[in-house]
């Protein structure tokens, strides 16, 4: 909650409460006046674009995370039910929730402790940080498409 | 180039003789180099031999993909080096030239067994100076003198291609006075490339700028090198640059006095 | 003797990039920091020759049975319920792309860094259908605002200062002028975003298909991969054929030498591990997801000479270690695929005769070689193409003529000698305190940038014939 104060986002896009390993979130955001967004995106044309502007306009992305590799220090987000891939890509603010007990050292062990890893997602993605560039004379920026700022907090 | 290989010839356990491939280079511009080279064996107790008839082994024509001409040419110095019949070792004053026998002649005759045997066994009685000298111990007692720091530039296919790395610097630090100083990009290619300082000369000759420069500000009054083919590309240009940098070979610097 | 067309052009790109003072600059600052970090990201491994022996053989292992993986591949994408296409050539791949495209009723298309599509002209052939693409890596954008093809793999705005990218980013998008890397790539990130947003479409390359599963792996630093992929309603990926690996586990050698070798990071910041179109009841990613296999000369590659060059990964590590093109970058080669890998892989897939110069701009330094995550024998390959009979037949006529006289001369002592005799005399003749400032074509070249030494009085084996003599008395 603090984080999303500080961005003084009015609006996230996030996983379901479902799908978050800390409770009572959505009743922290609703106290705080903070409106959690519809993050499903209609097939149609039309009102998937307009879905999309209005979720463009997100301060902070809220997941949680089916892994972390401590030697890359990546996360391991994936795809399902309740869980859009917009909202660690879209926000310019990504927080992650990871259970320590999901932590390993990296992508082998993580595999072979959680073998279904993959699972049936649609999507897997390992993000290793907030989103960066160098191709504009070698200068890094940071949140060029992607997050600018990734906060992973670890649950004990 | 491919990577290196070593010869089965291991002359710390008493080479006595070898055969010396002077090379086309060393023959036409630098015959002193030829000479240093003789002086530095016959210091570590080796006879020389310079059998008739060696030209050039073949090199530029290889490297231009003209295999066919390459072909003629090594089985011209397959034909003369095997004409004497002790199979001594072959010392090349080279490491380009020495790359070329070792791994270029075995290719070129890939497809065809029986040359294919002679290359193969000439490869592997064939060194370059410095890989036959690393092996011996006399050859760090030499009691050489250079005058003032020299800087070494090891050539892409004495370095890469053979595999040779320290030897040669060792060699020099043994040599009272040529106190070695780092060169910027050493291992950067010097621009010659055989061919291509002509097919592509405004790019060869920004390679060479680049090693002139580094030459330049490394403080050395030599630069040393165990290629005559390097050394024109380098020393053609510290000349056109009026520089007082010397460019000499490895065997002139461990035959000084 | 005049040079042919490709020639004389290639000589002319290669002239005008050495001329530009500012792109070396941008090349070298860019080769020699890219240089460091792959050497400091390999170092990082506990067994870095063991991790690039690793990659090799996954990858030689590919191409081994590259028929059974992609048979696999495409069932597995089918099975998760992406659409399979194949393509022969570049023409198909367009017209597949477009037949998706008209289908889906896409208007405005979003991309992401893909060297196939490049190779294939995809956007030009979107455009001429009245189909807006735009490039969401913001080198790519730059570059496209800018109307010109990129210069390097991995940064392909390299070649660009930032005063440059500011006053192209004012005319185009109409902020303010600004020399801040920070503020401008604000400005894009407003400006793409909007194109992510509004896209029909997504079109990504594939970094690597995994066979075993039919996942598509795609790597980015910005995210815009992710975002071209998971917000459109289509996405469209293409991959070339060789582009495989076995399984997951082979996957993950890759990418431990991947990102290492390009940036020298540990990671891309974002792998995005892709198995099919959105899976109901998920919220968001695409509706339809179709691989197109482009083949494109690939197979014929494989069965060829050259097959090797098919390992690559698409680093970029040979551009940054090779003294060649850190003089002259990118363009100057004049296609897709530049640096060692692009003077191989372009003459292979797309014709040695027209691309005959491009294998003869090196000198076979091995440098590429030693930096090779997958430890492909470039100059072995360069060499191969030098080699080539179409080649060949396109080589100047003094170096024909050249190569008859050498090749006599050195089979024949005899001629040897004779021949050092009269370069002894020509050159002794003409030289000054030893050296020759200007030298005649063909050698001019030369003469153009270092003075030539004048033929030693004796050659070494002369003097060692009297000396023997000598001795011998």
């Amino acid at each position: 909650m603090d984080i999303v104060r500080e961005a003084e986002a009015r609006e996230i896009l996030g996983w379901d409460q479902a799908q978050l390993p800390v409770l009572g979130l959505a009743e922290a955001f609703a106290e705080a006046g903070v409106r959690c967004l519809d993050s499903r995106l209609p097939a149609e044309a039309e009102t998937r674009r307009a879905r999309l502007a209005e979720l463009g306009q997100a301060g902070v992305g809220v997941t949680g995370a089916d892994a972390a590799l401590a030697d890359t220090g990546s996360l391991v987000l994936s795809s399902g039910p309740g869980r859009p891939r917009l909202a660690w890509l879209l926000p310019p603010r990504h927080i992650a929730l990871l259970p320590l007990a999901r932590l390993y050292p990296d992508i082998d062990a993580a595999l072979e402790n959680r073998p279904g890893l993959q699972g049936d997602a649609a999507e897997v993605a390992l993000v290793s940080g907030p989103s960066r560039t160098a191709d504009i004379e070698l200068t890094l920026t940071r949140g060029v498409h992607g997050p600018r700022d990734l906060d992973v907090v670890i649950i004990a | 180039m491919t990577p290196a290989r070593g010869p089965s010839v291991h002359p710390g356990s008493g080479v006595r003789r070898v055969q010396l491939f002077p090379t086309c280079l060393v023959e036409a511009l630098r015959p002193e180099v030829g000479w240093a080279t003789v002086a530095v064996l016959e210091r570590i107790g080796v006879k020389v031999e310079v059998p008739e008839g060696l030209t050039c082994c073949g090199q530029p024509a290889f490297n231009a993909g003209a295999w066919a001409d390459a072909r003629a040419m090594a089985r011209h110095t397959l034909d003369v080096l095997e004409a004497t019949p002790q199979q001594d070792p072959v010392v090349v004053p080279s490491g380009s030239c020495a790359h070329m026998i070792v791994h270029g002649y075995p290719e070129l005759f890939a497809d065809d067994p029986r040359q294919r045997a002679r290359a193969e066994a000439l490869a592997h009685r064939t060194l370059e100076l410095t890989q036959l000298l690393s092996q011996t111990p006399g050859a760090t007692k030499l009691e050489a003198r250079w005058p003032g720091p020299v800087a070494y530039h090891p050539s892409c296919h004495l370095l890469r291609g053979l595999g040779l790395r320290g030897g040669p610097e060792h060699l020099l630090d043994a040599v009272e006075g040529a106190d070695r100083v780092e060169l910027p990009g050493a291992e950067e290619c010097c621009g010659f490339g055989g061919l291509f300082a002509l097919k592509l000369a405004a790019v060869s000759g920004a390679m060479l700028r680049r090693k002139l420069d580094a030459i330049e500000a490394c403080g050395a009054t030599t630069v040393v090198s165990c290629d005559v083919s390097c050394l024109t590309q380098i020393e053609g240009g510290l000349r056109r640059r009026g520089s007082r940098v010397r460019a000499c070979h490895v065997a002139e610097v461990l035959a000084g006095q | 003797m005049s040079a042919s067309p490709s020639q004389a052009s290639f000589s002319r790109r290669v002239d005008s990039a050495l001329q530009d003072s500012q792109l070396r600059l941008a090349l070298e600052r860019a080769t020699s920091r890219f240089t460091r970090l792959r050497a400091d990201g390999l170092a990082s491994l506990p067994d870095p020759d063991a991790a690039r022996d690793q990659a090799r053989e996954v990858r030689v292992e590919t191409l081994r049975r590259l028929d059974k993986h992609l048979e696999q591949f495409a069932d597995r994408v089918s099975a998760a319920g992406g659409v399979v296409h194949w393509a022969t050539d570049a023409g198909e791949a367009n017209r597949i792309v477009l037949e998706i495209a008209r289908r889906s009723g896409a208007r405005l298309v979003v991309k992401s860094k893909s060297m196939v599509t490049e190779e294939v002209g995809l956007n030009a052939a979107l455009e001429s259908a009245g189909i807006r693409v735009v490039e969401s890596d913001l080198g790519e954008y730059i570059i496209q605002l800018a109307g010109e093809t990129p210069s390097h793999i991995i940064a392909p705005a390299i070649h660009k200062t930032k005063e440059q990218v500011g006053q192209l980013l004012h005319e185009k998008l109409g902020i303010p002028l600004t020399h801040d890397p920070a503020e401008m790539t604000r400005a894009a990130r407003t400006a793409l975003r909007e194109v992510f947003l509004g896209a029909d479409m997504g079109v990504s390359g594939v970094n690597f298909g995994v066979a075993e599963n039919g996942t598509i792996a795609i790597v980015s630093n910005e995210g815009n991969a992710s975002l071209t992929t998971s917000a459109p309603r289509v996405h469209v990926a293409l991959m070339g054929i060789e582009r495989l690996v076995p399984s997951l586990t082979d996957l993950s050698v890759m990418l431990r030498v991947l990102a290492r070798s390009a940036t020298g990071q540990k990671a891309s910041v974002y792998v995005d591990l892709i198995r099919g179109p959105k899976r109901e009841p998920e919220p968001d990613g695409p509706e339809e997801l179709h691989v197109i296999l482009v083949d494109n000369g690939r197979s014929r590659v494989l069965g060829g000479q050259a097959a090797e060059v098919l390992l690559c990964i698409r680093c970029g590590a040979c551009l940054n270690s090779c003294p060649v093109y850190r003089e002259i970058g990118g363009h100057a080669f004049g296609c897709v695929y530049t640096g060692p890998i692009g003077a191989v892989l372009t003459p292979a897939l797309l014709g040695s005769e027209r691309w005959s110069e491009l294998p003869h701009a090196s000198t076979l330094c091995g440098a590429c070689r030693e930096v090779c995550p997958v430890r492909i024998d470039l100059p072995r390959l360069l060499l191969d193409q030098r080699r080539q009979p179409a080649a060949a037949s396109r080589s100047p006529l003094w170096s024909r003529v050249g190569l008859r006289l050498y090749r006599a001369a050195v089979t024949r002592p005899w001629l040897f000698r004779l021949s050092l005799r009269f370069a002894r005399r020509l050159t002794r003749t003409f030289a000054r305190d030893g050296w020759l400032k200007r030298l005649p074509p063909p050698l001019a070249g030369w003469t153009a940038h270092r003075d030539f030494p004048a033929f030693a009085a004796r050659s070494f084996s002369q003097e060692w014939r009297s000396r023997d003599t000598e001795r011998a008395r």
